[in-house]
């Protein structure tokens, strides 16, 4: 059964088209990249996934079940992850917060619970088998600001794995890395789609999207002009006019 | 392995306790004891503004928001506390209690109202509710008393020991503001202390990790309530006497201060904070008519040169000392840094 | 009838000064993004520079004018350098509010140790007043009306005509974009500062002979603030309609109570944020579902 499925949904700002009528499915264990020129509205996609925006149209299902009306936290709590284009982290405080936060979501326990039961330590094994693949090395009590932008970046998709989603979105992964961080970006969602997580990834290094993806969506002024496997989308008229003009 | 991390840090709880309470009793026999009486009730006085601060902090530090009502929570619990007990002669306790409940209840109405407002609408609409708990509290007279305010609370019994002097307070309410203490540092680590600095932070990145911001900072907002209730009705008990002109904009402000001057991110430095501003008062007495004055230029150069207050001031001299003998730091795992 | 056009009158007027401490605010706060909790005790410096200036010191009118402009802006510039430079990379804007506290404690107390203790009066700028049968307007309230509304021309022209508005408004919106295209912020934020000190301080100035100098002129910030949300929150119009919304219920509520004015006043500002929170001028934002 798909773990995503997204049935026909649209959004408008004012009287801008920005995603319409997208459908697409995802299975547990696949990675789908989501292409397309800039302003395509990938990034409108993926709010409207994860409960960012209200669809105007259409459904999405998480694990078959119909989560349109639902907002983002209860999406996120079913199981929704997600990272954005600039990682968003708490500024203010310690990198353990910000991860600590992910294993939150993962137990999903009340204020109570977590007031008067004490958390257990299994969860820092989990992180550090991630910081490992992702090569990284943080100090635990550091501000979460001394990081750089391409440890941030790869943090916040650790983030989302410790919180044990089955769906991941990713947002330009490989935006401001160089090949290296690139390479243990990509092994990290490798790992995790070994472990039956579903990804949707945008970006727009194709190379990667190409070498990584088993299925593409492409979207051009909010329309899906084509899916299928990276071969097919790679032959396809409407791909090549949009992306190369004619 | 995590056993013997419990076991140790139970320990070490205890361990602290006892040196915190050792600490409180040797302040009390040697500094508290030998003061006059009206400089002790300053410092009880303080000790009671902690609660609101702790309060604000919870709202401030881990929130982001700037509540400005506590004193007009505080001023309800403290006049309901009265009326109850003065008025209508319920013993102490259901008084106290009474007090505290009907300042949740104030939270709870307000906060659910005002919450859903960004941030600064929701600063003002607290300030509206502290104006009119002021007007409230000094003209209501079959209430409050009006401007001759309430008087002839009962005195506390507790232990089979009666507080009846100042002086016998200050135990009582030092043990309260540490376990208070205690109390928001173990909330800073819970999943909703982690949900309040998400939601202070970055309300998108809280939602897309499951945190329902708004019922969190709700929930916040009610423990602040609790906190301003207890001071209140310890305010009430504790002086025996209310007046109205203390429930007013200047003391919230003053409760900001006290904040801001121990450390928006610290309960221990905001405790030394309250402690400072009502205190340090009464030693400058000597600067006379320039005292408010020398007070406010001091708060803008305090925020000037150090914004986190005193515990951001000693944390940095801590981490600049721990370099230069550390030196580079070496490569850690989590598990070996957490 | 002629009582209701008496308040409704003074309401207006009062309102128009609430309406000038709210603009003020709203000016900070967009150049400055500074909640100026000072704002009230500015406001009673101004008329404490009338009193100094003619009622002290009897200066000749126009000098006193001159004399009083020249110390708001120079009020303005040091300010300016307390309470916002420091805090231009601040974590915690809060820290920017707590200084302007303090600061207007330093002011108000500065008024209070070296101009005077008492609560003063001071002479009208035109003594008498209107009589139309038993309906009477003081001169004063015309002189209030007309520099309010030459006030509030001269900055709708400054920021909406003038190329130095423009880029007063372009520093206050990205002040990074703006550091980027050349315009020198710092500057125009010190403008900002010394057009709010200004502007309040004439408030305060034109107060003076209705409400007598004291330091309890410094509750109207309470009022402006108060005005801000009624209005609209952010824009000059709405800070203008909600200073005089404020007036005029605040003048209307002495028909029912005289003690529980504040109450009225807050009430009405409470029930403005649970029904129409975007205020009487805002719009509605389309918000996310989130």
């Amino acid at each position: 059964m798909a773990c995503l499925q997204v049935e026909d949904i649209s959004i408008s700002f004012g009287g801008l088209k920005a995603v319409q009528d997208v459908s697409f499915a995802l299975e547990p264990g696949e990675i789908m990249g989501l292409i397309g020129p800039n302003g395509a509205g990938k990034t409108t996609t993926l709010n409207l996934i994860s409960g960012l925006y209200a669809c105007d149209t259409g459904r999405v299902l998480l694990n078959g079940k119909d989560v349109t009306d639902k907002k983002a936290y209860e999406r996120a709590r079913m199981g929704l992850g997600r990272t954005f284009q600039t990682p968003r982290f708490l500024s203010r405080s310690t990198v353990g917060e910000n991860m600590k936060l992910g294993t939150d979501l993962a137990d999903q326990m009340g204020f109570l619970k977590s007031f008067f039961g004490k958390k257990g330590n299994d969860f820092l094994d989990e992180v550090d088998q991630y910081l490992e693949i992702a090569d990284l090395t943080v100090n635990w009590k550091d501000d979460i600001s001394s990081l750089s932008y391409g440890q941030l970046k790869r943090l916040e998709i650790v983030r989302a794995l410790l919180s044990h989603p089955k769906v991941l979105l990713v947002d330009e992964p490989a935006a401001g890395l160089n090949a290296k961080e690139l390479e243990k970006s990509v092994a990290l969602m490798r790992h995790a789609a070994e472990k039956g997580v579903g990804i949707v990834l945008i970006e727009h290094k194709m190379d990667m999207i190409m070498n990584v993806c088993d299925h593409i969506v492409v979207l051009n002024f909010g329309k899906m002009i084509a899916h299928g496997t990276p071969e097919e989308v790679q032959s396809n008229e409407a791909v090549i006019e949009a992306y190369l003009g004619r | 392995m995590e056993n013997g991390t419990k076991r140790s840090r139970f320990l070490r709880l205890l361990l602290v306790s006892a040196v915190v309470i050792a600490g409180i009793l040797l302040v009390d026999k040697f500094f508290i004891q030998n003061l006059k009486n009206s400089r002790v009730n300053l410092i009880n006085v303080a000790l009671i503004y902690y609660f609101s601060v702790a309060g604000m902090y919870l709202m401030l530090g881990l929130g982001g928001c700037m509540s400005m009502c506590s004193i007009a929570v505080m001023g309800l619990s403290a006049f309901v506390c009265g009326f109850t007990n003065t008025k209508l002669g319920w013993p102490l306790f259901p008084a106290m209690l009474c007090g505290i409940l009907s300042s949740v209840i104030l939270c709870a109405v307000v906060g659910s109202l005002l919450m859903k407002l960004d941030g600064r609408a929701f600063m003002f609409g607290t300030m509206a509710l502290v104006y009119i708990g002021t007007s409230v509290f000094q003209n209501f007279s079959a209430f409050t008393g009006g401007p001759n305010g309430t008087s002839g609370i009962s005195k506390l019994t507790l232990f089979g020991k009666t507080f009846s002097t100042f002086k016998s307070w200050f135990v009582l309410l030092a043990i309260a503001c540490y376990l208070l203490i205690l109390l928001l540092h173990r909330i800073k680590n819970t999943s909703f202390g982690r949900s309040l600095m998400a939601a202070r932070d970055d309300e998108t990145a809280a939602y897309s990790l499951g945190v329902n911001v708004y019922r969190t900072k709700l929930l916040a907002f009610i423990i602040s309530g609790v906190f301003s209730g207890i001071g209140g009705a310890l305010y009430a008990v504790h002086n025996g006497t209310i007046s109205a002109s203390l429930f007013s904009f200047t003391t919230q402000q003053s409760f900001i201060i006290m904040l801001m001057l121990g450390g928006v991110m610290s309960p221990v430095g905001a405790l030394f904070g309250s402690i400072l501003v009502n205190y340090l008062p009464e030693i400058a007495r000597s600067a006379g008519t320039y005292l408010n004055m020398l007070y406010g230029a001091l708060i803008v150069l305090l925020m000037i040169f150090m914004p986190m207050g005193l515990a951001g001031l000693l944390k940095n001299q801590y981490q600049k000392l721990r370099k230069l003998l550390t030196g580079k730091r070496k490569k850690t795992t989590a598990k070996e840094s957490a | 009838m002629i009582l209701f056009l008496q308040q409704t009158v003074t309401g207006i007027c009062v309102g128009l000064a609430y309406a000038m401490i709210a603009m003020g605010l709203i000016l900070l706060l967009r150049a400055a993004g500074v909640m100026n909790f000072a704002q009230g005790n500015l406001m009673a410096l101004g008329a404490y520079f009338a009193y100094l200036f003619l009622g002290k010191l009897h200066l000749n009118p126009a000098i006193a004018v001159i004399l009083a402009i020249l110390s708001l802006i120079a009020v303005g510039i040091v300010f300016c350098c307390v309470c916002f430079f420091p805090f231009k990379r601040t974590k915690w804007p809060q820290a920017m509010l707590i200084c302007t506290i303090g600061a207007g404690t330093v002011i108000s107390e500065c008024c209070l140790c070296f101009i005077t203790t008492e609560t003063k009066s001071v002479d009208p700028i035109v003594a008498g007043s209107l009589h139309l049968g038993s309906f009477i307007i003081p001169y004063q309230y015309f002189f209030i009306f007309g520099v309010t509304a030459l006030m509030m021309v001269g900055l709708w022209l400054l920021f909406d005509k003038a190329y130095c508005g423009r880029v007063m408004s372009a520093a206050a919106q990205n002040k990074y974009a703006a550091d980027l295209l050349g315009i020198p912020t710092n500057l125009t934020t010190m403008l900002t500062f010394c057009i709010v000190v200004l502007m309040v301080g004439t408030a305060g100035w034109l107060l003076a002979p209705v409400y007598r100098v004291s330091n309890s002129l410094s509750i109207f910030q309470a009022r402006a603030f108060a005005a801000l949300i009624i209005g609209g929150f952010g824009s000059l119009p709405g800070a203008i309609v909600g200073g005089i919304a404020v007036g005029l219920i605040e003048s209307y509520s002495t028909y029912f109570t005289t003690t529980y004015k504040d109450v009225v006043v807050f009430g009405a500002l409470l029930l403005v944020l649970a029904v129409r929170p975007q205020g009487i001028l805002g719009s509605k934002v389309k918000k996310d579902k989130a």
